[in-house]
C-alpha cells in the first residue's frame, strides 16, 4: 500500500490536467476579453490537503465520519453555521433570519433569495423541505436522523419561508441545523442520482465536487455562481494517507500544503524545518475506556469511581502523549458547549486496591476483558496497554485484544438480543476503549448515556441524568439549559461516572510556512475554505 | 551433535559454528527465562524512564511504556521459538503423514489430496495464516496452528517426493516381497529413510517460521499485549525510529541474528547430512 501512494505524492496525478485546463481558460481568455487584461489572468491556485482517513459516502445524511465533513463544509451550505470555532453564536448562512412562537414548537425560518446550487436550479423552500423529508424517513434510516427526530413536520409557506414544527419544544434544533449532516441538498440531484447521491452530491456552496477516486484523492473546484463572494482557490485537492510518518515525508517533500494528525514523535522535526510549522491546537476529543456497568466488578459505582484512581493520567500524558494532550477534568472538554472545569482524579493507586478489596474480599478472581482499537486516537493501543499496567498493579487480571477499527466497530455496535447485560456486542468486554468529539452538550452527553439509547454500549442508566437532559433538550432558555449540562457533567465526573477518563486529544497540524489564517473547529474539522496561500 | 560441530570445524564453516551458538545462546535464554526475569518485571509500567537509552541497569533500554527492553527480548525468544517449534513440529507431523501415504499409495485418493495441497500452496501462506487466525483467535497457540497448517503443503510435496522414489528402491521390493505389510514398509522402511530430510527442511522450516510468526505479530495478529513478542516489539516501537532508535533496533536484531543463524545452520545441516552435496562451499 504504501508504495502507490508514495509515488502518487511525487508526480501529483492531477497536475497536467489542471494546466491543460488553465491553458484552455487563458485562451478563451484571450479571445474574449480586451487585450489589456488578459495579462492578468489569474495563475492556478490549488490547496492540497491530507488526511489520514477517506470516507464512504459524500451523502450528508448518511456520512457519520469527520473526514467527510472537510468536504461538505466546502460543497454545501446549511441554513445557519457557527460564527466562529469557539462556537460562540449561530448566524444565517441559507436562512437570513428565523423566529420562534412563544410555545416553542414552530421554528420559522426566512431563506435567502437568488441562490443556486452547482446544478443550476434554484435554492428555494421547496429544497430545504426535499433534504429533511429525505433526512427523517424512517425507511432512509439515516443514522443522522435521531439529530431531528423531534421534528414533527417541515412546511413550505412560500418559496422564501419554511415553518419547522415539534410536538415538544426543541431546544438543541438551531445547533443541531448548523451540523454537516443538515447540508441542503439539490432537490433535483436527489432525484436524478438516487442512491447513487454519496458520490455525486450537489449542494450551494463555494466549491463543487469535481472527482472523487475513493482512496486515492477528492477534488473540488471553484463554483463561480456562489452567493457569498468568490472561492479563494481554483481547487481544492484533498488525499487520504492513513500512515502518520507517511503524512510527514509528504509535508517535507513539498507535496502537501497542510497535513493533520501529525505523530507526536514528529513534532520536533516539523518544528525544525524552516518551510514548515506546526500548529497545535485544543480538540474536542476526549478518549476514554468505557465500563460495562451491567457486569461485576464495574456494576458498582464505588469500583467505577476506584478505576479513575488507578490510573496515572499525567504520566500517560507527558510520556506517552509527549505533553500533546491535557488532563480531562470534566466529561466535557474546552471547546465544547457547558465546559466547566472540576477537580481531575487524583493518581491514587493504594486507594483504588484498597476499594476493590473492600468490595470483594480477597481479590477480583475474573480477568478484566480490555479491547482496544488501534490507529484510531492518538497512541491509543499504547495508552491501553499503559492503563493494563496501572490495573495489573492494583492486583487485577486482565486479558487484552487489540482491534482493528471498522471490525472493532461492527462488534461493539452488533445488537445483542438476548436481552442480557448491555445488549451490544461490547458485553462481551469488561472495558474498551472510545471518543468523543461531538461539540453539542446534548448529543454529546444523550446519545451515549441517556437510558436505552442508540450508542449506549455501557447499560449505563441515572434517572437523574435523563431528567437532566429531558430539561435541557425541551427548555428554550440557553442559560438554564447550559446550567443542566453543567449538573450533568458533574454527576457524570464524579457522583457516578460511567467511563475511565483517559486523555483530551490536542490537534497536531502541519504545514507550509506560506499557509496562513488556518481556522479549525475543536472535532477536528478544519474550514479549508478559509486558508490563505502565498 | 558433536559429529556435527565435528563436520562443520573440519569443513571449516565457521560462519555455521557462529550461527549454532548463536542459536544455542537464545534457545538457553528462551528456556531459562522465568529464572532471569520474572513476568512482573517485563510488564511493569515505569513511564518515568520511557524510551530510556541503554545504560546500567538497563543493557538495552526501555521502551515506550518503560519496560526493561533485555527482560523483553529473552522472554520475546521464549515466545518466538516455541511457536516456531509448535509450528513446525504441526507442519512435519502432518505433512509427513500426508506425504507418505500419498507417496506410498498411488491412486484417486492420494492425487485427490495432493490436488488439494496445490491448491492451498497456491494461496499466499500469509494470507491462508491470517484467515486461519482471524477464525481461531489472536494467540500463542493460535498462531503456531496457523503457520503449521499454512505449511503442511510445503512438507507433504516434499515427503511425497521422497516417499515416492522410495518405494521403488530395492530394499523396500524386498522386504514387500518377503511379506512385509504396507505399514510396516511405512514405518520401518521409508519414514526412517527420510529423516535427514526432517532435519534440514525442519531447521529452515524454523527461520521461516518465526519471520512469519512476527509478520502476524507485526499486522497485529499475533499474541496479544502485553506478550513481548518480536514482532509486535517493532510494530510499536517504529513509530521512535528517528527520535530512539534503540527500540526498533533491538528487536529487529535479536529477529535477524536468529533467522540468518537458523538458515547457516540448515545450510550446515544439509552439506552434513547429504554425502553427495559439495563440500567446497566454506559457509
Amino acid at each position: 500500500m504504501p508504495v502507490p501512494q508514495m509515488l502518487d505524492g511525487l508526480t501529483p496525478p492531477s497536475a497536467p490536467e489542471l494546466r491543460r485546463r488553465t491553458a484552455l481558460a487563458a485562451l478563451f481568455a484571450a479571445f474574449t476579453l480586451p487585450a489589456g487584461v488578459v495579462a492578468a489572468a489569474p495563475v492556478t491556485q490549488t490547496l492540497r490537503f491530507i488526511e489520514g482517513s477517506d470516507f464512504d459516502t459524500l451523502d450528508p445524511a448518511i456520512q457519520r465520519t469527520r473526514s467527510t465533513e472537510i468536504i461538505l463544509l466546502l460543497v454545501f451550505n446549511r441554513l445557519v453555521k457557527w460564527k466562529d470555532t469557539d462556537l460562540s453564536a449561530l448566524v444565517p448562512d441559507l436562512a437570513t433570519s428565523w423566529s420562534v412562537d412563544d410555545a416553542g414548537l414552530a421554528w420559522t425560518f426566512k431563506l435567502r433569495q437568488g441562490v443556486r446550487f452547482h446544478d443550476g436550479t434554484a435554492f428555494d423552500a421547496q429544497a430545504v423541505k426535499a433534504t429533511f423529508d429525505r433526512l427523517l424517513d424512517p425507511k432512509f434510516g439515516s443514522p443522522n436522523r435521531s439529530l431531528f427526530a423531534p421534528v414533527t413536520d417541515v412546511q413550505v409557506i412560500d418559496d422564501a419561508t419554511v415553518v419547522f414544527r415539534t410536538k415538544d419544544p426543541y431546544a438543541s434544533l438551531l445547533e443541531n441545523l448548523a451540523d454537516n449532516s443538515a447540508c441542503i441538498n439539490s432537490p433535483a440531484a436527489l432525484r436524478k442520482a438516487g442512491r447513487n447521491y454519496g458520490r455525486a452530491p450537489v449542494g450551494t456552496g463555494p466549491y463543487k465536487l469535481d472527482d472523487w477516486t475513493p482512496g486515492e484523492r477528492t477534488v473540488v473546484s471553484r463554483f463561480d455562481g456562489y452567493f457569498d463572494g468568490k472561492a479563494r482557490f481554483d481547487t481544492i485537492n484533498y488525499r487520504p494517507i492513513p500512515e502518520g510518518a507517511a503524512r510527514v515525508v509528504e509535508l517535507e517533500s513539498g507535496n502537501t500544503d497542510i497535513a493533520t494528525g501529525i505523530p507526536p514523535e514528529s513534532a520536533e522535526r516539523i518544528r525544525g524545518n524552516p518551510a514548515l510549522k506546526l500548529v497545535v491546537l485544543p480538540s474536542s476529543f476526549q478518549v476514554f475506556f468505557e465500563l460495562n456497568n451491567t457486569r461485576p466488578p464495574f456494576d458498582n459505582i464505588r469500583l467505577r469511581k476506584a478505576i479513575n484512581h488507578a490510573v496515572d493520567r499525567a504520566g500517560i500524558v507527558q510520556k506517552i502523549l509527549g505533553g500533546f494532550g491535557s488532563v480531562p477534568n470534566s466529561p466535557m472538554v474546552p471547546g465544547v458547549q457547558s465546559y466547566t472545569p472540576f477537580d481531575p482524579y487524583p493518581y491514587d493507586p493504594d486507594f483504588a486496591r484498597r476499594e476493590f478489596e473492600a468490595v470483594f474480599p480477597g481479590g477480583f478472581k475474573e480477568a478484566l476483558v480490555i479491547w482496544t482499537p488501534t490507529g484510531r486516537y492518538l497512541k491509543d493501543q499504547q495508552v491501553a496497554e499503559a492503563t493494563q499496567g496501572y490495573l495489573n498493579a492494583i492486583g487485577l487480571q486482565t486479558e487484552f485484544r487489540v482491534w482493528e477499527w471498522a471490525s472493532y466497530q461492527q462488534t461493539l455496535y452488533r445488537p445483542d438480543r438476548s436481552g442480557q447485560g448491555t445488549g451490544f456486542g461490547s458485553n462481551a468486554a469488561h472495558m474498551w476503549m472510545l471518543g468523543t468529539s461531538i461539540p453539542v452538550a446534548d448529543w454529546r452527553l444523550s446519545r451515549k448515556l441517556g437510558t436505552k439509547q442508540s450508542a449506549n454500549l455501557t447499560g449505563y442508566s441515572n434517572a437523574e441524568l435523563d431528567r437532566l437532559l429531558h430539561f435541557a433538550r425541551t427548555n428554550l432558555d440557553y442559560a438554564k439549559r447550559m446550567d443542566a449540562y453543567q449538573q450533568a457533567s458533574r454527576l457524570l465526573w464524579d457522583q457516578d461516572p460511567p467511563f475511565l477518563y483517559l486523555y483530551n486529544q490536542k490537534q497536531l497540524i502541519g504545514m507550509q510556512k506560506g499557509i496562513g489564517n488556518f481556522q479549525d473547529f475543536a472535532f477536528e474539522l478544519p474550514i479549508l475554505a478559509e486558508v490563505t496561500k502565498t | 551433535m558433536a559429529g556435527f560441530l565435528h563436520f562443520l570445524l573440519a569443513t571449516r564453516k565457521y560462519i555455521a559454528v557462529a550461527g549454532l551458538a548463536v542459536i544455542l545462546g537464545f534457545a538457553a535464554a528462551a528456556l531459562m527465562a522465568p529464572l532471569l526475569y520474572s513476568w512482573e518485571s517485563i510488564t511493569l509500567i515505569r513511564l518515568d524512564r520511557a524510551l530510556a537509552v541503554p545504560s546500567w541497569p538497563l543493557p538495552l533500554g526501555a521502551d515506550e511504556l518503560g519496560r526493561d527492553m533485555t527482560g523483553r527480548i529473552v522472554w520475546g525468544a521464549r515466545i518466538s521459538l516455541l511457536v516456531a517449534a509448535l509450528a513446525v513440529s504441526i507442519s512435519l507431523v502432518f505433512g509427513l503423514a500426508i506425504g507418505a501415504l500419498a507417496g506410498f499409495y498411488q491412486n484417486w485418493a492420494s492425487s485427490a489430496v495432493m490436488r488439494a495441497m496445490d491448491a492451498v500452496i497456491s494461496f499466499p501462506r500469509i494470507l491462508v495464516a491470517i484467515i486461519l487466525i482471524a477464525v481461531l483467535g489472536p494467540g500463542v497457540f493460535s498462531l503456531a496452528l496457523a503457520i503449521g497448517l499454512s505449511s503442511v503443503p510445503v512438507f507433504a510435496r516434499l515427503f511425497r517426493a521422497a516417499s515416492l522414489s522410495l518405494r521403488r528402491r530395492e530394499f523396500v521390493l524386498a522386504s514387500q516381497s518377503l511379506g512385509a505389510t504396507d505399514a510396516r514398509l511405512l514405518l520401518r522402511h521409508i519414514v526412517p529413510n527420510t529423516a535427514s530430510l526432517m532435519v534440514v527442511q525442519g531447521s529452515i522450516s524454523l527461520a521461516e517460521a518465526i519471520l512469519i510468526a512476527s509478520g502476524l505479530s507485526f499486522l497485529g495478529l499475533g499474541p496479544q499485549p502485553p506478550t513481548p513478542e518480536w514482532g509486535a516489539m517493532i510494530a510499536q516501537a517504529r513509530a521512535h525510529m528517528v527520535s530512539t532508535p534503540h527500540v526498533v533496533y533491538v528487536p529487529g536484531l535479536a529477529l535477524f541474528l536468529v533467522v540468518l543463524a537458523l538458515n547457516v545452520v540448515g545450510d550446515g545441516l544439509r552439506d552434513f547430512t547429504d554425502p553427495r552435496a559439495s563440500r567446497t562451499s566454506t559457509l
